[in-house]
């Protein structure tokens, strides 16, 4: 997963970065001492079981906070699925498995959807703390199952872009695919004509503040921007507008922040 | 030429009697798939705030099947928490309509608090009485759900002792009374105020007694539970009556004998959507008039239940409804969700691209999955105690030669 180097310099130079930027890949630079990462991916795990999650959207800062455009803090969105785990040596254990979409290394606007761990969902962050959103436990059966069908597979569009539009086909990035599995769930359809129209009706995208010509220059030099699924002012799906949208209809739903527990003295 | 007659007539009423027979059962068949019959059963024996109880899953499990075979379209809940009951509540109403035969039966704790019954959830948080409204499941609602059928049947196995009596200023165990409305025949494993043993059989004593009863071709509803009653107080030396209340106008038979018909109502279907449109042309819940307009798609009341379905959805949130509830829907439901092995349809990050997470930590590892093969995390089911393990899990390849750690300035 390398992300361009032109485009690096380029949003470092000029461009306020866009939201799944670099969040939504895995591998990338490591911030953190290894066990800083462990030691908090088990502090979300745990948590995630003491709330008695099934399944839950979990949501990672990917770059600085300060880098970020107004109204975005989290970078990239999957879903933390509460299963048995099969070690190479043949021991089932007990944990959660993430399941990623994540742009591309050498393609950057294309994605494909992986599955990891909690270790490696954490493992490039730039800062230990975590955005959870537990649905109800209805959505969370629904979800489930959703997961588990074609329909999961189906809903993702390897067409990535950091800033794809919720509301229309073409493109997608990490937040978009979460939010078209929570809608296949929700209505229990696959039909992703459907699930664009319930998502423009109800969901409410955050409107991306960067500037028309940062934005046009960022399409310009970088794969992974495009604006030709916009077509008006650029929108995209976030942690924040997700989190929002599920708790306004999804009830019972619950929103909690983890932060990476002070070291003991 | 005696024995010769005597034979003959034997041989002849064999051989008249076996399609007879044979015909006799094939109209009892016709006449039990011709009926629409729905029930909902569920059983809660796993209590996060009381004491387990030993066989009300098992009841429902036997309820369930036998109901199965007796033509009922059945959906069962174990186990199941407050919110799963009342999406189960609310499916089962959807099913039901004027022509409809209806029956629930719930096995578990019950509790009476000012004259009205609640069957209790397994996460009912239940610390004083007032709790009890707020954490069970009124069975008010499931009769208000039962009113659009002709014949609906509530079968109570529910007035086990009180476990969180110590949290109650009057110590009450049992159901209370309610009479039944219009239709309905309300049956409880003991009388009113009394409680029933939990057995120490597989089912409960009153359960096992209800399902041979039900098996027995030409039974009316009553007269089941009439042997039920006898049955159990004699099994129990008399410590348990078990008790029923009817205002059923018609007969109804689990299993029809010779000359009987299943059914026979005194009501007419428009006498019947007369008094269910009474009950809820008031109602500000647009639930009751979605209830109506799927009973009745012809409905007398049809135009006024849409307009009022209108003014109460503009009130009310732009919720987005669903469109079905998943799960709860299909025949033999349970609570529990099968655990779903995923098939390879996701990529391996293993083999796409390994982490540059250096110095990876213990020597247990590696799950995930390379190209097509099957996932090795599979989703466990729901009811499964949620535990994590202490080791370290990750797709990064099990690396000895630690790398550096960039750590941020």
């Amino acid at each position: 997963m390398r992300p361009s180097l032109l485009f690096l310099v380029f949003s470092l130079l000029v461009f306020a970065p866009v939201p799944s930027l670099a969040g939504s890949q895995s591998g990338g630079e490591v911030y953190f001492p290894v066990e800083q990462i462990i030691k908090f991916s088990k502090q979300v795990e745990k948590k995630l079981a003491e709330k008695g999650a099934r399944v839950a959207l979990v949501a990672r800062v990917g770059r600085p906070a300060s880098e970020m455009p107004e109204g975005m803090h989290f970078t990239h969105v999957s879903f933390a699925v509460y299963s048995e785990i099969t070690t190479a040596d043949g021991r089932k254990l007990p944990g959660y498995a993430i399941y990623n979409e994540y742009q591309s290394n050498e393609k950057p606007d294309s994605s494909s959807l992986v599955q990891d761990f909690p270790v490696d969902f954490f493992a490039g962050v730039t800062s230990l703390e975590a955005g959870v959103v537990i649905p109800s436990a209805e959505l969370q059966k629904r979800l489930l199952e959703t997961i588990a069908s074609p329909s999961y597979r189906e809903l993702h569009d390897p067409h990535y872009s950091a800033i794809a539009n919720p509301y229309t086909l073409g493109r997608q990035n990490c937040t978009e695919h979460t939010l078209d599995v929570i809608n296949a769930a929700i209505y229990q359809t696959n039909d992703i004509r459907k699930i664009k129209a319930v998502e423009k009706a109800y969901f409410v995208a955050q409107k991306v503040n960067v500037s028309a010509i940062k934005l046009i220059l960022g399409a310009l030099f970088s794969a992974e921007i495009t604006l030709s699924d916009h077509p008006g002012a650029a929108v995209t799906a976030t942690f924040e507008t997700i989190a929002a949208y599920l708790q306004k209809y999804d009830e019972g739903s619950e929103v909690i922040f983890i932060k990476a527990e002070e070291p003991t003295p | 030429m005696k024995h010769l007659i005597i034979l003959a007539l034997t041989l002849c009423s064999l051989l008249c009697m076996a399609p007879a027979n044979a015909v006799q059962r094939n109209l009892v068949a016709k006449q039990i798939q011709e009926q629409k019959r729905v029930a909902l059963v569920i059983g809660n024996a796993n209590y996060q705030g009381a004491p387990a109880l030993r066989n009300p899953v098992n009841d429902a499990r036997a309820i369930s099947q036998t109901l199965t075979e007796l033509g009922f379209q059945v959906v069962e809940v174990t186990d199941a928490s407050q919110r799963e009951i009342n999406l189960a509540i609310t499916a089962f109403g959807r099913k039901l309509d004027g022509d409809t035969i209806a029956l629930f039966f719930y096995a578990g704790h019950g509790l009476q608090v000012k004259g009205r019954n609640y069957i209790i959830p397994v996460d009912a948080r239940i610390d004083s009485e007032p709790s009890v409204s707020s954490e069970g499941v009124s069975v008010d609602t499931i009769l208000e759900q039962l009113n659009v059928s002709p014949i609906s049947i509530v079968i109570l196995d529910a007035c086990r002792n009180n476990p969180y009596e110590r949290s109650f200023r009057k110590i009450g165990g049992g159901l209370a009374q309610m009479d039944a409305p219009k239709g309905s025949f309300i049956a409880y494993a003991t009388a009113p105020g009394k409680t029933a043993a939990d057995g120490d059989g597989k089912n409960g004593l009153f359960t096992q007694e209800l399902l041979k009863q039900i098996q027995i071709p030409g039974l009316s509803l009553e007269s089941v539970f009439k042997r039920v009653r006898a049955n159990v107080a004699k099994r129990s030396g008399d410590t348990q009556m078990p008790w029923d209340s009817s205002s059923m106008t018609g007969d109804f038979y689990f299993i029809p004998g010779n000359g009987t018909t299943t059914v026979v109502t005194s009501k007419t279907h428009e006498q019947i959507e007369d008094e269910y449109w009474e009950k809820i042309k008031d109602s500000n819940d647009p639930a009751n008039f979605e209830r109506y307009r799927r009973a009745y798609p012809e409905g007398r009341y049809l135009s006024i239940a849409n307009l009022k379905l209108a003014q109460l959805k503009k009130q009310t949130s732009h919720l987005p409804q669903p469109v079905k509830t998943g799960n709860m829907q299909s025949g033999s439901n349970t609570s529990v969700i099968q655990s779903i092995v995923v098939s390879g349809q996701v990529t391996s990050a293993a083999a796409a691209m390994p982490l540059a997470v250096g110095g990876v930590v213990s020597g247990t590892i590696i799950s995930g999955q390379t190209g097509n093969t099957s996932v090795q995390a599979a989703p466990l089911p729901i009811g499964v105690p949620l535990e994590i393990t202490d080791e370290v899990l990750t797709i990064t390849p099990v690396d000895n030669s630690p790398k550096p750690v960039q750590t941020k300035p």
